[in-house]
């Protein structure tokens, strides 16, 4: 199996406070893969970490063997909910328009060829009829799904998105995980950041287990066992497997 | 040698209230509510000016009570009601309320009236000590300390015997109102005698410098105190230091005194911060360990 | 009208537009108030430019006045950088020291023999009436490269305001993106103290972006609202400054706008509960 992104030694500190300590991992291509732990394990550290968002104290990360800069605008960030301001007076358009500015061309207007984009992707999360309204008149379900068409308006090889199913109800994250899916049978790469066990772990491929430390990685069904889940939780939890 | 004397204890008399304030101010982030009431009590004073003729202290209370009570709700209810960003709230209410103060001065107090407006923008100390009051031949002090005097002796009261509230309306508010402590009063008390200072200041060391006075100490307490009760401690005792210094080198070089207070003030601050063990890992010693990750310029 | 007059609008026009954009994406980024610190921090640097030359030239202490802005602003983020200090508190130290310190070189130069700092003291409120031709061209200058540079970047600064983080990810960098908003700050700031003085320059800044927000939540519109709001208070303002005798200027167009905005407000949400009545 290719390996999307290799993490060696990953090591991160919050001012004086060891965050993250020496996280070796890899992530497999073409599947998705779900970062799991309690509340302050450092799981969004660790997504910020790889992504050049928060300073790493050491470790080397490199994406389908190359560098983070190489690689840089294949990869698509979903952030946090809390980290937006709903009332910023952007509209879904815009957001999604965000995908297309390239560093290296700021100065850029929106070309045609940037609007067709955006109406395609908006029309592959099903949002078309919203693409003019602020992003504050949206619900929790539809916010997440402008953040996943901005993520596929950079034609991303890899989408990284941190908590995406915090605050939404259950038909939109089921919305949500079917477009996952489909991007993961089209061959792209996905991270997600996820806080509990619950029923949206079964569609990871794979697990990594983060509580500050690397507790285990792999096959979903070959991390999520009880004695794994004592050790990130520090008690036990009764695993609903459906 | 006796002015001398008199002009530092009628600095110490402003900014041993200011940095006592201060500290509650700093660690609730309440610093530029306090900027924008000292600039608003301006209306307020110049209305009460104009309508009494004086400068007694009565009346200009008054009217700087009203407009101190006016910036916090307009503040609240913009922020509340209509949701406009903190930031820009606070600044449209002082800058509103500054504008009309000033524009009231130029417009109806004309020339020969002792209020202008540059002597609202930085006060004079020098003048300030010539205002003494003498009873039966003796001199009992500056109508500067003895108008602030009952303040700070107000303000060490509430601050001793509320502490606890104090403790909780900055650390955990939502706590508080839930055991019954009215959260609400204690904010209202702070901003009552935040507007009464910035009045009664004003004439000494001007709208904009005491912020310097109320925001400095506090700053600097904070570097190395771990305890509100402590943080009160260091931060007046710095207002009183900085006092002594201020005038002791504006003696020395020819400078007006309140403007050099807040100087001596910012030059400890620095001092502080820079002295201070704590320090935030750099970006760059951590980026130094891996190339990769160097923040990239586009 | 006489050419001096002709000036004095096309200089406080300059100011209002220059402004309301600038404002716009301080206040998007919510550092509402670093204009507010940049603009009290100004005046060291404006009274210490007149103290080394001398005399009162606007490049002088338009250059006094950007290094000045400049340091309260490495100031600023030293502080963040250093100190576990909220960033309100951070602000106003920062400010305040500034102006202390500028206010302390003030009264020393008044102490002095050469009693020549005669307009200095205008810079606390404003004087749009003392402005020259060559100020004039020095106003077009600058504006046009703020304009210019908002043309070219606007994209990429409302969307660092909206999601930095995603900014970041793309291989932007935040230091560079807040270096331009703080020149432009800075720029536009040292323009608009002479007509608007430090205390309200702020102002400038704020309010019609704040009107304008309350308008619509288009990006386009907001700009567009708030440069028009802008340009016509100050305008106004300074007319009105002009024709009255003892009217200060910066005062003035701030009542101006203060008083658009309240009526916008109100006009939107009187607006706004009639259709929730209509519903």
């Amino acid at each position: 199996m290719r390996k999307a992104i290799k993490i060696e030694n990953l090591t991160v500190f919050y001012r004086e406070m060891l965050v993250l300590d020496r996280i070796s991992v890899t992530v497999n291509a073409g599947r998705i893969t779900g970062i799991i732990g309690p509340n302050g394990s450092g799981k969004s550290t660790f997504l910020k970490g790889i992504l050049g968002i928060t300073p790493v104290k050491q470790g080397q990360v490199s994406f389908f063997g190359n560098s983070f800069e190489k690689f840089r605008s294949k990869i698509a960030y979903v952030p946090q909910r809390e980290s937006i301001d709903w009332d910023f007076p952007i509209t879904v358009s815009e957001v999604v328009e965000m995908g297309r500015i390239i560093p290296k061309k700021w100065w850029v207007r929106t070309t045609s060829a940037d609007k067709e984009i955006v109406k395609e992707t908006l029309e592959k999360v099903q949002l078309s009829e919203f693409s003019t309204r602020q992003i504050g008149q949206l619900s929790g379900g539809q916010q997440q799904r402008v953040f996943l068409a901005r993520a596929l308006a950079q034609e991303a090889e890899l989408i990284i998105m941190d908590e995406p199913f915090v605050g939404i109800d259950m038909v939109s994250q089921e919305a949500i995980l079917t477009i996952v899916c489909k991007l993961r049978d089209a061959g792209k790469t996905i991270v997600i950041v996820h806080h509990d066990l619950s029923v949206v772990a079964r569609y990871f491929d794979d697990v990594i287990l983060l509580n500050k430390k690397l507790i285990a990685s792999g096959a979903q069904e070959d991390v999520l066992k009880p004695e794994n889940i004592e050790k990130a939780y520090g008690m036990t939890f009764l695993l609903d497997k459906q | 040698m006796e002015n001398d004397v008199l002009m530092v204890l009628t600095a110490c008399s402003v900014a041993i209230p200011a940095s006592l304030l201060g500290v509650l101010l700093v660690s609730k982030s309440l610093v530029m509510v306090g900027d924008a009431i000292s600039h608003a009590v301006l209306p307020g004073i110049v209305v009460a000016y104009l309508l009494s003729g004086t400068r007694d202290s009565g009346p200009m209370l008054l009217g700087a009570a009203v407009t101190g009570f006016l910036t916090t709700f307009l503040i609240d209810f913009l922020k509340r009601k209509w949701q406009i960003q903190e930031d820009a709230a606070i600044g449209f209410t002082f800058t509103f309320l500054f504008a009309t103060g000033v524009l009231l001065i130029a417009l109806f107090a004309g020339k020969n009236s002792d209020l202008d407006q540059e002597c609202v923008l930085y006060g004079d100390l020098e003048t300030s000590i010539l205002d003494q009051v003498v009873v039966g031949g003796y001199l009992y002090g500056t109508r500067a300390i003895l108008q602030l005097l009952p303040l700070t002796i107000v303000l060490l009261l509430v601050i001793v015997f509320g502490f606890k509230g104090w403790k909780i309306w900055v650390f955990n508010p939502d706590f508080g109102s839930f055991i019954g402590i009215p959260v609400r009063l204690f904010h209202l008390t702070l901003m009552l005698l935040l507007s009464i200072h910035a009045v009664l200041s004003f004439e000494s060391v001007g709208v904009i410098l005491v912020v310097g006075l109320l925001v400095l100490p506090a700053a600097t307490a904070l570097q190395f105190s771990k305890t509100l009760s402590r943080t009160f401690y260091y931060s007046a005792c710095i207002g009183i230091i900085s006092c002594i210094l201020g005038v002791l080198i504006g003696k020395w070089i020819n400078i007006s005194i309140s403007p050099l207070i807040v100087c001596v003030n910012g030059l400890i601050f620095l001092v502080s911060v820079i002295l201070s063990p704590f320090r935030r890992k750099t970006g760059q010693e951590q980026n130094a360990a891996n190339p990769g990750f160097q923040e990239y310029k586009n | 009208m006489d050419l001096s007059i002709w000036i004095v609008l096309i200089g406080t026009a300059l100011i209002g537009i220059c402004a309301a954009l600038v404002g716009t994406f301080t206040f998007l980024q919510k550092k509402s108030l670093i204009g507010d610190a940049i603009s009290h921090s100004i005046l060291p640097g404006i009274v210490l430019a007149y103290m080394l030359s001398g005399q009162r030239t606007a490049w002088g202490l338009m250059l006094g006045a950007f290094c000045a802005g400049w340091f309260a602003t490495q100031q600023i983020s030293w502080l963040q950088w250093k100190t576990r200090l909220k960033s309100d508190t951070i602000v106003a130290a920062t400010l305040s020291m500034f102006f202390a310190f500028g206010l302390a070189l003030l009264s020393y130069i008044q102490g002095r023999p050469d009693d020549g700092q005669a307009g200095l003291g205008d810079f606390l409120f404003g004087k749009i009436a003392a402005l020259d031709i060559r100020d004039l061209y020095l106003f077009l200058g600058i504006s046009t490269v703020i304009i210019i540079a908002i043309f070219l970047r606007y994209r990429v600064m409302f969307s660092f305001a909206f999601n930095r983080e995603f900014m970041i990810s793309k291989g932007f960098s935040l230091r560079w993106n807040d270096f331009i908003l703080n020149s432009m700050t800075i720029l536009v700031v040292t323009m608009g103290v002479q007509a608007v003085g430090v205390v309200l320059m702020s102002a400038l800044l704020i309010i019609p972006v704040l009107s304008a927000r309350m308008l619509t939540c288009r990006l386009s519109q907001i700009l567009l609202f708030s440069v028009l709001l802008g340009t016509f208070s100050s305008l106004l303002g300074s007319y009105i400054s002009i024709l009255g005798a003892n009217i200060p200027t910066g005062p003035c167009i701030i009542i101006i706008l203060s008083a658009c905005a309240i009526i916008i407000a109100l006009t939107v949400k009187l607006q706004s509960k009639r259709k929730s009545h209509g519903k």
